[in-house]
C-alpha cells in the first residue's frame, strides 16, 4: 500500500541542480510544500570532495555541500535513499521506493529532473569481477576505500578529469597507479595539447604512469575472481588488483521515458532537451510534461557560446540551470541564456583551468581567428608530446610544487609516504595562458600554474562578448577589468555589468 | 659631460622595517626609488631626490628617513655647498636655474624679531570664548569722512568686499598649480567668506560659480582675459609685479601647458607661457590710471580695482601714485613671496622683506594724509597667525597666503614646482599626479588652517584687550622689536622691547 | 547591498590598501610581523588595478547574482543572513572554480594555504565600522555604501 505525499514542488535527485533550484524557489515562495526525493544517504554533498573523502583529508562532514540544517531550514520534505522508479506525467505522480522497500506516490504541481548522470560502461570484458569500482558518488569512494587494505597496484582506465582525480588521490595513498587513456593525450576534451602535457609530466613526477594511445580490453582475475590485471589491446598486461572505470558518463533519463530525449546528435549522450526556462520540450508537453522541468548533468540545455544545444556537465552549469528552473517554477519568468564549458582542475598542486574553446576549430578562417600565447619564458612552448618536457625558462624541466593530499604540507618539503623526492624550483612553477579570440572577442582561455589567476576576468569577457580587440594584449599579461574600455570597465567597477550573462528576465537587484 | 653635482639628498632605508610593499616607488614622481626583484630590496638613485619627503610621509612602517646630505667640504663660511652645486649646475648647463616657491636665504625675517603686547592690569583683556571678537573686515576705498542718518551710513560709498576673516588667498595661476588645488581655494575661500585669486592664468569656466570670491588678475600676459571674466569676478587685480620675481613676468614652463590650462590661457598647447615683464600699455603712472579707470568703465564701477607690486626699493612711493592713480586695493608681495617658476637669482635677490615695504608705504600714505583712499594687502612669507596679526598692526587691511595655503594641502617646499613633477599634486598637470590632490581632502585642510589661524588672531585680539581687527590696525604701539637696528625700528616704526 | 564603491579619479594606486588589507587578515594584525615573520605571508583581498593613468583598489562586487556562490563546490562561499556574500575558509578546498567563475577576477588564489583569499567587509561595516582598506586610504578613494545594481 503506497504511502501518499502531495507537494507543489517535487524535485528528483538531491545534488547541485536541485540546490539552486531549492535555493532559488525558497526566495520567491517560502511557504509551498517542496519534496525531494533522492537516492543518497547523505544530502546534499559535493561529488567533486570524493576524491578528498577518499584519501582522509575529509570526513562526511567535510564534504558536505550545504549546512546539516539546510533542509529542514528550507522545508523541505525529504525522501533520502529513496529511488523513483516511475513518473506518471499525466497523474502528475512520482511512484519511488524508500531504502526499506516503502512503496510511495508523491504528487506535484511542478516537477524538476535533477537526475544527473551516471558513469558510462566501456566495451571492456570482466568489469564485474570483484575490485571494479566507478568513481563519481561517496558511495564508490566508500566501496574503495574499503576495498583499499588488499591493493597495491590499481588501473584507471580513462584519462579524463575523473580518471585523473582517482588517480592522484590513489597514489596519494600510496599505491602505484597506471592510468590508461584511449586518445593520444589525457584531459583531451578539456585542455589542450600544453596544458595537457604539463598535467602529465605532475603525474609522472609523482610515479603515476601514465599511457595514451592505449586502450584496455579485458579486466583479469584471479581464481577468487578478484581482479588480478588488465590486458590491453596492444597485448600489455598490467597487473593490478583494483580498476577504476572513469570512461565518461552518461546523462540518467529513464525516468522521463523515451518521448522525452531528444535524438541525440551523432556521438552525443542522450539527455533531457530542454527550452531556454528549463522546461521539457514543449512538443512533449501533450502528454502531461508541462509542469515538468530539468536541470544538470541530466538535461541538454543551450551553449551560450554556440546557441547550440549540448551537454556541459560541470558544476557551475548544474546550479545555475538549476537556479533558473527554480524561478520558473515558482513563477518568476526567466531566461537561460546558456552555459559555458569551465573547468577548474588541481593536480598534484598544479592548477589547470581551461573554458570556451581550448583550441581553433580545424578550418578556421586566420582573418577571423587569433591565438595568444603568454608562458613562463615569454614565448609558447613547443607543444607537449607524451613524456616530452616543456621549456619553462630557467626553472628545472618541470618545476612543479608537490602537494597532493593527504600531508600535502609534507610533501611540498619533499617527504611524505610513497613520493619520490620531487625536485622544485625556486618557487615559480609552469605558468601558461592561452587566450583564443575570434572577431575581437574571447571565445578560449587555458591555462596552468599561476596562469589562472583572475581567469575569471577573460571567462567574464567571454560570456559578455567583450569586444577586446584593443586590449587583448593587456589582458593577456595581466587579466583585469582595468584594461576593458573606460564604459565597460566604469560599469563592471559598480557592478552593474558582468555576472548576469547567463540569464534574461527580471533581475533581482540587492 | 660627468655631472661633478654632488646629491642634495640621502635617503636612509631601515631595512628592519622595510616590507617591500613599493608604496615609495610608486609615490615619488623623481623616480628615486626601484624595487629589485633579484635582490629583493628596494633601491634608491639618491642624486635625484628632492626632498619633498612624499616617500616617508607615506611609507607604512616609517622606514624612510630623507636627511640632507652633508656634502661637506672643507669649511668656508663664504663659498657654501649650494652655491658650488650650482656653479656646477651652470656649468654643465649653460642655462638659468629655475626654482619654484619663496626667497629661502636667511635674510631676515621681520616678524620674527616682533612681539606683541597683552594686557596685564589697567586694560584687561578680554576673552575670545566668552565676548564677541570682530575679525571680519572691508576691502575697498573709504570715504574721507563718514556721513549717517538714523544710524545708516548716507552718501556715496565707494565698492567694498567684505571678508570673514582678514586672510585671503593669494595669485596663484591655473598652470602653476592644478586644477582641484584651485578648486580647493576656491571651495574654501567660499566657506570661509573670503577671496582667492585667480592668478594671471586665466578663469576656468568651472570655477565662475565661486564668482563672489575670486579676484581675477589683470597681468602683463592678459591671459585669458575677456568681458565675462572682468565682470563675473568679486575684485579685479592689477599685476605689475610679484614678490618673487620682480621686474619680470611671469612663467609657465612648457611641459605644464596642458591642452586645459592652453585652453584657459588662450594660448597654444605645450609652448612656454612667459609673461612680458612690463605690461606694455603702462609706461608712466597716468598709464596705470587709465587701465585703472578702463576697468572700472569696464565693470560699472561695482568693484574695487587692485594693483599689486612687488615690494622693491621706492615701494612707498610707487604706492603713492598708485593710490592717486585711482587703486581701491594695493597690494604689496615681498621678496620672500612665492611663485612657480622663476630664476633662482632673482628669486633670491631682487626685492625686499614685506614687512619693511608694509611699514614704509602704510607710513607714507598716512604722511600723506591718503592712506583711507586704499586698502592695503600684504603678501610674502606669512606663515602663521602671528605673523598675520603683526601684519594687521603694522598697517595692512588684510593678508595674502599663497605658501602656507600649499603646506596645508601638502606641500614640503621642496621647489621642483616648475619641473610638473609635484609628488603632492599640487603644482603638476601630469594627470596621474595631479590625482593625488583630493580636492575635498585640500579643501578641508585648508578651511582648517584659516579657521586655526582666525581662532588664534581673536586669542591674541582678546589678550591684547581689543575686540576688533580694526582696533589692531596700524596699532604699531602693540608692537615691539627686539635684535633690531635703530634704522629697522624706524622704518617698522615700532620701539625696542623695554621701551 | 553593502560595497566598498572606488573613485578612479583620487585613487592613485599606492598601493596601501593591499598593505593594510594584508595586515587586517594577518594573525599579529601587525604590518612588520604579518610582512615579515608570518609564513606564510597573508593574501590581500584588494588589488589595485592599474592601466595607463587610471588606477584604481578593487575587490569583491557583492554581485546581486554571485556567480561565486553558484560555483563553489564545498559551499564555502555562501550567502550570510545580511544576504552579503560571506566566505569560511575552513570548507575551502582550493578548487579556484570560483576564480575562472568571477567576471571582475576579485577573487585572489592564496595558493600556500590552498584556498581562495576574497574581501570579507572586514571592519564591521554593517554596524558603524569600516574595512581596513578604506579606513587606510590616504586620497579618500574608497568608500562603504548601500546601494542595490
Amino acid at each position: 500500500m503506497a504511502q501518499r505525499f502531495s507537494a507543489k514542488y517535487v524535485i528528483i535527485g538531491g545534488s547541485v541542480a536541485a540546490v539552486g533550484a531549492i535555493e532559488a524557489l525558497r526566495a520567491e515562495d517560502p511557504g509551498s510544500p517542496l519534496a525531494l526525493v533522492t537516492e543518497d544517504r547523505v544530502s546534499p554533498y559535493s561529488r567533486p570532495l570524493i576524491s578528498h573523502y577518499l584519501t582522509g583529508e575529509r570526513d562526511l562532514d567535510g564534504i558536505r555541500y550545504r549546512p546539516p540544517d539546510f533542509y529542514s531550514r528550507l522545508g523541505v520534505k525529504t525522501f533520502l535513499q529513496t529511488r523513483a522508479t516511475r513518473i506518471h506525467f499525466p497523474d502528475h505522480c512520482v511512484h519511488a521506493e524508500g531504502p526499506a522497500g516503502e512503496a510511495y506516490e508523491i504528487t506535484y504541481e511542478k516537477l524538476l529532473l535533477a537526475t544527473g548522470s551516471r558513469p558510462a560502461r566501456p566495451p571492456i570484458q570482466g568489469l564485474e569481477a570483484q575490485g571494479v569500482f566507478s568513481f563519481t558518488s561517496l558511495e564508490d569512494a566508500e566501496a574503495i576505500r574499503a576495498f583499499l587494505p588488499r591493493v597495491k597496484a590499481v588501473v584507471v582506465i580513462g584519462g579524463g578529469l575523473i580518471g585523473l582525480q582517482a588517480a592522484e588521490a590513489l597514489s596519494n595513498l600510496g599505491r602505484q597507479v597506471v592510468v590508461v587513456e584511449f586518445q593520444p593525450r589525457i584531459l583531451s576534451p578539456v585542455l589542450d595539447a600544453v596544458a595537457s602535457g604539463y598535467v602529465e609530466q605532475a603525474f609522472a613526477a609523482h610515479g603515476v604512469r601514465i599511457l595514451t594511445s592505449a586502450a584496455a580490453q579485458r579486466v583479469l582475475v584471479d581464481s577468487a575472481g578478484s581482479v588480478a590485471g588488465v590486458a590491453l589491446k596492444d597485448g600489455q598486461v598490467l597487473p593490478c588488483q583494483m580498476v577504476i572505470v572513469a570512461a565518461g558518463v552518461t546523462p540518467r533519463t529513464e525516468l522521463a521515458g523515451a518521448g522525452f530525449a531528444p535524438a541525440p546528435a551523432p556521438g552525443a549522450p542522450r539527455a533531457i532537451g530542454v527550452d531556454e526556462r528549463m522546461q521539457v520540450q514543449a512538443d512533449l508537453q501533450a502528454s502531461g510534461g508541462a509542469a515538468v522541468y530539468a536541470a544538470g548533468d541530466a538535461a541538454l540545455g543551450p551553449d551560450l557560446l554556440s546557441g547550440a544545444a549540448r551537454p556541459l556537465p560541470i558544476w557551475p552549469n548544474a546550479y545555475l540551470q538549476g537556479r533558473v528552473a527554480g524561478l520558473n517554477m515558482a513563477g518568476r519568468p526567466t531566461r537561460f541564456r546558456g552555459g559555458l564549458s569551465m573547468n577548474s582542475s588541481h593536480f598534484f598542486g598544479l592548477p589547470v583551468v581551461s573554458a570556451g574553446l581550448f583550441d581553433v576549430p580545424e578550418g578556421a578562417d586566420p582573418q577571423e581567428w587569433e591565438v595568444l600565447t603568454l608562458s613562463a619564458d615569454g614565448t609558447p612552448p613547443a607543444a607537449a608530446r607524451p613524456g616530452h618536457a616543456p621549456r619553462v625558462g630557467t626553472s628545472s624541466s618541470f618545476a612543479v610544487r608537490p602537494g597532493a593530499r593527504p600531508g600535502r604540507a609534507a610533501a611540498r618539503s619533499g617527504a611524505g609516504p610513497g613520493h619520490p623526492q620531487v625536485p622544485v624550483a625556486s618557487g615559480a612553477g609552469p605558468f601558461y595562458r592561452k587566450i583564443i579570440l575570434r572577431h575581437g572577442r574571447i571565445v578560449g582561455l587555458v591555462a596552468v600554474g599561476a596562469g589562472i589567476d583572475r581567469a575569471g576576468v577573460l571567462v567574464g569577457a567571454m560570456a559578455n562578448g567583450v569586444d577586446c580587440s584593443r586590449c587583448k594584449e593587456d589582458l593577456l599579461r595581466n587579466p583585469g577589468i582595468a584594461a576593458f574600455p573606460e564604459q565597460v570597465a566604469a560599469a563592471m567597477r559598480t557592478g552593474r555589468f558582468g555576472s548576469h550573462w547567463w540569464m534574461a528576465g527580471d533581475r533581482e537587484e540587492r | 659631460m660627468k655631472s661633478f653635482v654632488l646629491n642634495d639628498f640621502i635617503v636612509e632605508r631601515d631595512d628592519r622595517r622595510c616590507i617591500r610593499c613599493q608604496v615609495c616607488v610608486r609615490q615619488c614622481s623623481f623616480e628615486v626609488h626601484r624595487y629589485d626583484a633579484e635582490l629583493d630590496q628596494v633601491l634608491a638613485d639618491e642624486e635625484k631626490c628632492v626632498g619633498c619627503q612624499r616617500c616617508a610621509t607615506f611609507c607604512p612602517t616609517h622606514a624612510l628617513t630623507i636627511r640632507s646630505s652633508p656634502r661637506e667640504f672643507r669649511a668656508n663660511a663664504n663659498w657654501r655647498p649650494e652655491l658650488l652645486m650650482d656653479i656646477k649646475r651652470q656649468a654643465e648647463s649653460g642655462g638659468v636655474l629655475l626654482t619654484g616657491m619663496g626667497n629661502d636665504k636667511p635674510f631676515r625675517v621681520y616678524f620674527d624679531h616682533l612681539l606683541l603686547n597683552a594686557s596685564q592690569v589697567t586694560n584687561p583683556s578680554l576673552d575670545p570664548l566668552r565676548e564677541p571678537m570682530e575679525v571680519r573686515t572691508y576691502l575697498g576705498a573709504k570715504p574721507a569722512r563718514l556721513r549717517y542718518e538714523n544710524g545708516r551710513i548716507t552718501g556715496d560709498m565707494p565698492p567694498q568686499i567684505q571678508l570673514e576673516t582678514p586672510i585671503m588667498f593669494s595669485a596663484m595661476s591655473y598652470g602653476a598649480i592644478t586644477y582641484n588645488a584651485q578648486l580647493a581655494l576656491m571651495q574654501a575661500a567660499q566657506e570661509l567668506g573670503t577671496l582667492c585669486n585667480t592668478g594671471e592664468g586665466g578663469w576656468h569656466p568651472d570655477f565662475r560659480k565661486f564668482r563672489d570670491h575670486v579676484t581675477v588678475q589683470v597681468a602683463s600676459g592678459r591671459f585669458g582675459i575677456d568681458q565675462d571674466y572682468l565682470n563675473q569676478a568679486a575684485m579685479v587685480e592689477i599685476k605689475i609685479g610679484q614678490g618673487a620675481k620682480p621686474g619680470i613676468g611671469g612663467h609657465l614652463p612648457g611641459e605644464k601647458v596642458t591642452p586645459l590650462v592652453a585652453r584657459t590661457r588662450m594660448i597654444p598647447a605645450g609652448t612656454d607661457a612667459i609673461s612680458p615683464a612690463p605690461q606694455h600699455d603702462i609706461y608712466s603712472i597716468e598709464d596705470l590710471s587709465a587701465l585703472i579707470y578702463a576697468l572700472k568703465e569696464a565693470t560699472g564701477y561695482e568693484k574695487p580695482v587692485a594693483v599689486k607690486i612687488a615690494a622693491v626699493h621706492n615701494a612707498a612711493a610707487i604706492a603713492s601714485g598708485i593710490v592717486r592713480a585711482g587703486a581701491d586695493v594695493v597690494v604689496i608681495d615681498g621678496v620672500r613671496g612665492g611663485t612657480g617658476a622663476a630664476p633662482k637669482a632673482i628669486r633670491d635677490h631682487v626685492g625686499i622683506p614685506a614687512e619693511l615695504a608694509l611699514a614704509a608705504v602704510d607710513r607714507r600714505l598716512r604722511q600723506e594724509g591718503i592712506r583711507n583712499r586704499a586698502s592695503l594687502v600684504v603678501a610674502g612669507g606669512i606663515r602663521c597667525s602671528a605673523d598675520v596679526f603683526k601684519a594687521l598692526a603694522l598697517g595692512a587691511d588684510a593678508v595674502y597666503i599663497g605658501t602656507a595655503a600649499l603646506v596645508a594641502m601638502g606641500c614640503t617646499l621642496c621647489q621642483q614646482c616648475y619641473t610638473g613633477k609635484c609628488a603632492w599634486g599640487i603644482t603638476s598637470a601630469r594627470p596621474d599626479l595631479a590625482k593625488r590632490l583630493n580636492p575635498d581632502i585640500a579643501t578641508r585642510r585648508v578651511v582648517n588652517l584659516v579657521r586655526a589661524w582666525t581662532r588664534e588672531i581673536k586669542e591674541m585680539l582678546g589678550g591684547m584687550g581689543i575686540n576688533a581687527v580694526e582696533s589692531l590696525r596700524e596699532n604699531r604701539l602693540q608692537l615691539r622689536a627686539v635684535g633690531l637696528e635703530d634704522w629697522e625700528m624706524d622704518v617698522l616704526g615700532v620701539k625696542g622691547a623695554g621701551m | 547591498m553593502k560595497r566598498v564603491y572606488v573613485d578612479p579619479d583620487v585613487c592613485m594606486g599606492c598601493g596601501l590598501c593591499e598593505v593594510y588589507c594584508l595586515t587586517q587578515h594577518s594573525r599579529s594584525l601587525d604590518i612588520l610581523k604579518a610582512y615579515r615573520q608570518e609564513k606564510p605571508r597573508p593574501v590581500a583581498r584588494i588589488r589595485v588595478e592599474r592601466h595607463g593613468n587610471t588606477a584604481f583598489g578593487f575587490q569583491c562586487r557583492q554581485c546581486s547574482e554571485p556567480l561565486c556562490v553558484y560555483a563553489c563546490v564545498s559551499g564555502a562561499t555562501f550567502l550570510d543572513d545580511h544576504g552579503q556574500v560571506a566566505f569560511d575558509e575552513s570548507r575551502c578546498i582550493g578548487c579556484w572554480t570560483c576564480v575562472l567563475a568571477c567576471p571582475y577576477g576579485a577573487i585572489a588564489r592564496d595558493d600556500a594555504r590552498e584556498r581562495v583569499a576574497r574581501c570579507d567587509l572586514c571592519g564591521d561595516p554593517q554596524g558603524d565600522g569600516l574595512p581596513a582598506c578604506v579606513r587606510n586610504c590616504p586620497n579618500e578613494a574608497l568608500s562603504v555604501r548601500e546601494e542595490a545594481v
